[in-house]
This record gives structure tokens, C-alpha cells and sequence, in this order.
């Protein structure tokens, strides 16, 4: 939690603040920032009335007890302590002065509070006291215990910001609570005229700017880290938060105000103790209903309109379901129809061109040697120019099929594939002495058919744009994270890495049919058959010439990975 | 009639096909066949029933010895004929031969399962397709013994 504070103050500090930041935290920073400065401002003027001698400042009536400048100098300390966390633009510098204040706020409290339990006298306040006038308790002017108690509380709690540990931040959490608590005891004290509620037995009270003082601190100590802890509740933005800073200042504002006016009510002698109790029962109780009726409203209010909201939301997110579906569907349907175009056109383009091949070569046949020589040439060339649209027609079949006929996809061993590729291709590797070295490959989820055919094409080619020398293709695998990376490596002629992608679009050529026969489909296949597979091929040029191709299948996930991820 | 019985007589050929150009290369390759033949040719299915029942103005046709079928025929297709042929007790015995440029496995399947004898696929060169009129001539023709043809049917033998 608390890193999660320390994360966003640093986000904070490095790019002027988070625009989607709810504004509440930034008020709540922003107070506790002004009460810190309030704090400093109230211990440095107790220490300018000491050192001028200015008895308003010191004790604020004569009758009352003189703030002793020790507690003035840790409420300055730790006001700064606090200043420093709160406002933006936290540098190294900053937390470590931040966290020597406060260490030494909790250090002259322990100081304090070990004297008092040695019985000892002796203690930086009485240093500070500069000779010290007799308060109107008669004594030397001290800390007070209970004040330097609140001090190590507080100075405690300032000392767990950006503690790494959760539990740790919440410590800090319960010492501010504890400060607080005291505090806000001595406070009510001097409100009620209780004696024994701001004054330890028969040693020096807490003076009553001290209290209120050191209400502040730690309740802005408490309020420093809005978005964790007991505050990260009441400054939420759901609706407990909301409940919690509407209920919160006007009950707690209710409870002191109603109190002090039945006790000042019953001191004056306007009503009896019995009377007194009973009237602020009666006004306790149409308060808060007042109080909670108003917010059970508000929060009732707030969550039907979250639900008409919700309810807006699914309907939008069902409309839009739908629509993907819908659109899913017509893509697949438009595919369908395409691949089916494709597949028809080819094959209704077959029959006349049968009928010119069948005829050109019949002609060739029967009249060859019988016409002049032009005419055999003319016949040559259509002859020719029929075989290779033939070809054509028959690669677009092929490569039609490689989607509209795919078939089932099952466990499939590549290493096996490769053999068969590299069984049909014996003619061709032979003739040709290439080498070829089968490293280790994997099983995967496939349609063995066009594993066959991919390895074929993909060894066929390296061979056919073999170089000088003989022919040499490595194949191996490895894993990539879910994929893996199958490639096929050749010491042929290479590709020039700016036609890297246009080698794998259909009747694609980067060489003359005279140079290197074919139509261009081999690699198009490919792709469109690690496509299906969902997966990836590309090609880099080799280490000392030729090329890489690589291509990548989806890792098959057997049942039992699946179930352990799910869990 | 008597068929095949005697040998000197030509072989009846019944050639169920509409493209014209196919026609002719299957007339040009049997003219090179070895085997005396007489090929009739019937544009569509429809045709190729009454050639087959002697209707209309193919009431004096001869009962073939070989069909030739294509499978894309207008009118009636190929199927029908093949099943027409197959579901009768007489015609049934005549030896039937899908020769088509489907390679598709629906085709092949459905063409057995509708007992065609063979299923062939016309290759696109001329020389082959040339071959592969001869080969069939030389096996159903020549090398495969094949009842004596009758019309009813019963008299074989």
C-alpha cells in the first residue's frame, strides 16, 4: 500500500501530476500541508515569545500554563517533518531532512519522558527555558508528560512514511491515532474545564495551544497519505467514502458542540444533570437520524443511478457483441466466398484452356515440319504460353485449397514432416548433393499435410537457389516464450532484405524464369499455411550468405498446462 | 444383335459428353486405337437415357459396348445417367467410365458408390489424354472379358 503512495508521488514528481487523479487526495494533501504550516507557524511564535519575552505568545492568558519552548521546537520540527511529505517535489535531500526532524522530535520526547520517569529534572527543556518565569503552577515550566508522549507518537508516525511494509505504514496509522487521541483529550479538557484530562496528576499540564497544536499534527501526520490507511477509507471515492466525510465532521462537530452546550447549560444552573443528559439524548438522536437519513438518501440516490448505469452498460456491451459477431460472420462469410471465387475461377478457367493446350499441341502434333518454320515457332510459343498459364491456373488451386481445404489439425511431429518433405524431395537432393541437417524439432498442433508441404517448399527452394557450392540447409527449432521458432537455414544466393516481404506474396519473382523457373507460389503457400496455424514466417539473410526463413507455430498446450494457469 | 460375339465386328462406343472439343479429341485418339470402334456421341444426360432406350431418334441405336460418361452434363447429369444405368437389370452389365476433369473426392466417391467401373481423370495433355484412350481401349477392350451382351438381359450366355 504505502508503496503504491511512493510510486504515485514519484509519478507525481517526474511528470507535474497524473491527469486522472481523484481530487479529493490532492484537497486532503493540500490540508494537511497548510496545517503543517500552521503547526510551524504557532511552535515558532511561542519561540519568538520566549526569546522576546512576550507572555501572550508563551502562554496566551496569565492564568493559564506557558507552552515550554522545547515542545515549540519539536512542533516546528515536525511541521516541517510533515511539510516536507505532503508537498510535491520529493528529492533525496528533502525525505532524509524530513526523517532527521522527526527523529529528533521522537528523541527529545523519549528524553522528556525518561526524566519524568527517573524523577530526573534534567532535559533540553530546562536548557531552553532561559531562566524560565514560574508558571502559575508554581514550578519550573516543562514538557509536559503527556506532551512529550503526543510528540514520540507523532514523530513516530512521520518516521513510518515510506516505510516498504505494509504494516509498518499501518503502525504509523495507529501512533497518529494514539497522538491524536491524547491530544484531542487535553483539548477537551480546556473546553470542559476538566483538570485531569490535559494535566498528568500533580505535574505541569499540557498548555492549551499545545493541544490544539498538536491536534493538528497529527491529525494532518494522519490526513499525509490520502490514499491509504484509515484515510485511503474516508477519501475514497466509492460510496463508503462518500458516507465517511459527510458523517464524520458533522457528528463528531455535533458531539463536542452539544456536549459543551449541556455542560455550560447545567454550570450556569439553566437545568438540572438529569435534564441536561436527557436534552442532549433527545438532540444526539434527531441528529444523527437527521445526518443519516440525509446521506441513506444520497447513497440511495447514487447507487440506482450506478445501477441504471450498469444496466446502460450491458446493454451497450450485448449491442456490441452482437455487432462483432455479426461482423466475425460476414468476415468469414466474404472469405469463404472468396477463397470459393478463387477456387471456381481457377477451375472454370482450366476447361478452355485444356481445349487450347489439347488443340496447339495437337496442331504441333500432326503439322509440325509441314508449315514453314515461322509457323512452328508461333505454335512454340503458344504451346508454351498455354503450358504456363496451366501452371498458374493449377497454383492458385493449390494455394485456394491451402485455406478452403485445410484439413483437421492434430498432434503433429514436425521432425516427421521434414522427413516426409525431405522423402518426396530425394530426386532433387540427390541430383543436386545437398546436405541437409535435421536438428530437433517439436510437436505441434498441426495439419500434417501442410506441415509436408510447407518443409517441402521451404527445402525445395533453398535448393533450387542454391549458389556455387553444394547445397547445404539446416533446420532446427526453439522455444520462444508460447511460440515456437522454426528455421531453415540455406548457403544459396540470398534475398536482398528489401524484398524480405515480397518473397511470401503470390506470383511474386525476383528472378527471370530463364534464370530460376516457377511461378512464384511456394512462399505464398507458406505463409498462408503457418498463417492458418496462427503463426509467423519471415526471412533475414543467413551468416555468410544464403537466408534464414523462420516461422513460428503456436506452442501445443496439453490439458494439464492449461488447468494449472487457469487455477 | 450380337454385340462383341463376333470379332470382327466394330466395338459400340457411347460417348456422353457436351464439349465438342472434347468430342473430337476422343474421336482423334480412337481413330489411332488399335480395335475397330464406332463411337456415338450424345451431347447431354437426357439424350444418353434415350439413346440407351432406343427412344426417339435413336430408335435403331446399337446397345454400346463401353459409355464413356462426363459427369457436367446439361439436362440430366452425370450421376443420374450413371445411377439410371446402374438401376437397370439389363443396362447395368455394360461397363461404365466416368472420364471428367473433376478431381474432387465427392466426385470419385459418389461415382463409385454409384458402381461406375472406373473413374478417370482427362489429363490436360494431349498426349496423355491420347495414352489414356488407348490404355482403356487396350484393357476394357481388349483384355477384359465382358459378358456377351443382350437385351433382356437374361440371355447371357
Amino acid at each position: 500500500m504505502s508503496t503504491d503512495a511512493a510510486a504515485t508521488i514519484d509519478l507525481e514528481a517526474g511528470s507535474g501530476g497524473p491527469a486522472e487523479r481523484w481530487p479529493v487526495y490532492q484537497w486532503i494533501e493540500r490540508l494537511a500541508g497548510w496545517g503543517a504550516l500552521a503547526v510551524v507557524g504557532v511552535g515558532a511564535a511561542v519561540i519568538a515569545g520566549w526569546a522576546l519575552g512576550i507572555e501572550t505568545l508563551k502562554r496566551l492568558r496569565p492564568d493559564l500554563v506557558a507552552m515550554n519552548p522545547a515542545t515549540a521546537l519539536c512542533l516546528v520540527l515536525a511541521g516541517v517533518s510533515l511539510w516536507l511529505r505532503v508537498t510535491p517535489g520529493a528529492s533525496r535531500g528533502r525525505v532524509a531532512l524530513g526523517r532527521v526532524a522527526a527523529a529528533c522530535v521522537v528523541a527529545i520526547g523519549a528524553a522528556r519522558l525518561a526524566a519524568y520517569i527517573l524523577g530526573s529534572e534534567a532535559g533540553i527543556d530546562a536548557l531552553l527555558t532561559m531562566g524560565g518565569a514560574a508558571d502559575p503552577t508554581g514550578g519550573p515550566n516543562r514538557m509536559a508528560p503527556n506532551t512529550a508522549l503526543c510528540l514520540m507518537l507523532c514523530g513516530g508516525a512521520l518516521l513510518t512514511f515510506d516505510a516498504p511494509r505494509r504494516w509498518l505504514a499501518r503502525t504509523g496509522d495507529a501512533l497518529a491515532v494514539m497522538g491524536a487521541t491524547v491530544a484531542l483529550l487535553a483539548a477537551l479538557g480546556y473546553l470542559y474545564h476538566v483538570d485531569a484530562l490535559y494535566r498528568v496528576g500533580p505535574l505541569i499540564p499540557m498548555a492549551v495551544h499545545t493541544s490544539l497544536a498538536l491536534l493538528a499534527l497529527s491529525a494532518c501526520t494522519l490526513l499525509a497519505r490520502p490514499e491509504v490507511g484509515l484515510v485511503g477509507i474516508v477519501a475514497s471515492r466509492s460510496a463508503g467514502g462518500v458516507m465517511a466525510r459527510r458523517l464524520l465532521p458533522a457528528i463528531t462537530g455535533a458531539v463536542v458542540l452539544l456536549s459543551w452546550l449541556r455542560l455550560e447549560g447545567e454550570r450556569a444552573g439553566l437545568y438540572e444533570k438529569e435534564f441536561g443528559v436527557a436534552l442532549m439524548a433527545a438532540s444526539m438522536i434527531a441528529l444523527s437520524v437527521g445526518f443519516i437519513v440525509a446521506c441513506a438518501a444520497r447513497l440511495n440516490h447514487a447507487d440506482e443511478e450506478r445501477a441504471a448505469a450498469q444496466r446502460a452498460l450491458e446493454r451497450v456491451n450485448d449491442e456490441l457483441e452482437e455487432r462483432v459477431q455479426e461482423r466475425t460472420a460476414d468476415l468469414l462469410r466474404s472469405n469463404r466466398e472468396l477463397e470459393q471465387f478463387a477456387y471456381v475461377a481457377s477451375h472454370d478457367l482450366q476447361e478452355p484452356l485444356r481445349m487450347v493446350g489439347s488443340y496447339l499441341q495437337l496442331l504441333e502434333r500432326r503439322y509440325k515440319g509441314k508449315l514453314d518454320e515461322e509457323a512452328d515457332e508461333f505454335i512454340a510459343f503458344a504451346v508454351d504460353g498455354a503450358t504456363r498459364m496451366k501452371q498458374l491456373i493449377n497454383d492458385l488451386l493449390t494455394f485456394s485449397r491451402v485455406g478452403r481445404r485445410g484439413g483437421a489439425m492434430s498432434p503433429t511431429d514436425l521432425g516427421e514432416a521434414a522427413r516426409q518433405a525431405m522423402l518426396d524431395l530425394r530426386a532433387l537432393l540427390e541430383e543436386s548433393g545437398a546436405e541437409v541437417h535435421l536438428g530437433a524439432l517439436p510437436t505441434v498442433r498441426a495439419d500434417p499435410t501442410q506441415m509436408r508441404q510447407l518443409f517441402m517448399n521451404l527445402i525445395g527452394n533453398a535448393v533450387k537457389f542454391r549458389g556455387m557450392q553444394k547445397p547445404r540447409i539446416e533446420i532446427g527449432a526453439e522455444r520462444r516464450g508460447g511460440a515456437w521458432e522454426v528455421w531453415v537455414t540455406d548457403n544459396g544466393i540470398g534475398i536482398d532484405p528489401k524484398y524480405a516481404e515480397r518473397v511470401f506474396e503470390i506470383f511474386q519473382r525476383l528472378h527471370s524464369r530463364e534464370e530460376y523457373p516457377g511461378t512464384g507460389i511456394g512462399l505464398a503457400i507458406c505463409k498462408k499455411i503457418v498463417e492458418r496455424h496462427g503463426g509467423q514466417i519471415r526471412v533475414r539473410p543467413a551468416e555468410g550468405g544464403g537466408s534464414t526463413f523462420t516461422f513460428t507455430l503456436p506452442v501445443q498446450e496439453s490439458r494439464h498446462d492449461r488447468a494449472s494457469r487457469a487455477a | 444383335m450380337t454385340g462383341r460375339a463376333g470379332r470382327h465386328d466394330p466395338i459400340e462406343i457411347l460417348l456422353v459428353e457436351d464439349s465438342p472439343g472434347d468430342v473430337r479429341l476422343t474421336r482423334e485418339a480412337l481413330r489411332e486405337a488399335k480395335v475397330a470402334n464406332r463411337l456415338h456421341v450424345v451431347g447431354d444426360g437426357a439424350e444418353a437415357l434415350d439413346f440407351l432406350a432406343r427412344r426417339g431418334r435413336h430408335a435403331a441405336a446399337p446397345r454400346p459396348d463401353l459409355i464413356l460418361l462426363d459427369l457436367n452434363l446439361p439436362k440430366i447429369g452425370g450421376r443420374e445417367v450413371l445411377a439410371s444405368i446402374k438401376g437397370d437389370e439389363d443396362l447395368k452389365r455394360i461397363p461404365v467410365i466416368v472420364l471428367t476433369t473433376s478431381d474432387a473426392e465427392a466426385d470419385i466417391l459418389d461415382s463409385y458408390g454409384l458402381h461406375a467401373n472406373c473413374y478417370l481423370v482427362k489429363p490436360v495433355d494431349v498426349d496423355r489424354f491420347f495414352e489414356q484412350v488407348r490404355t482403356i481401349e487396350g484393357f476394357w477392350l481388349s483384355i477384359v472379358k465382358l459378358p456377351v451382351a443382350s437385351q433382356s438381359g437374361s440371355a447371357a450366355a
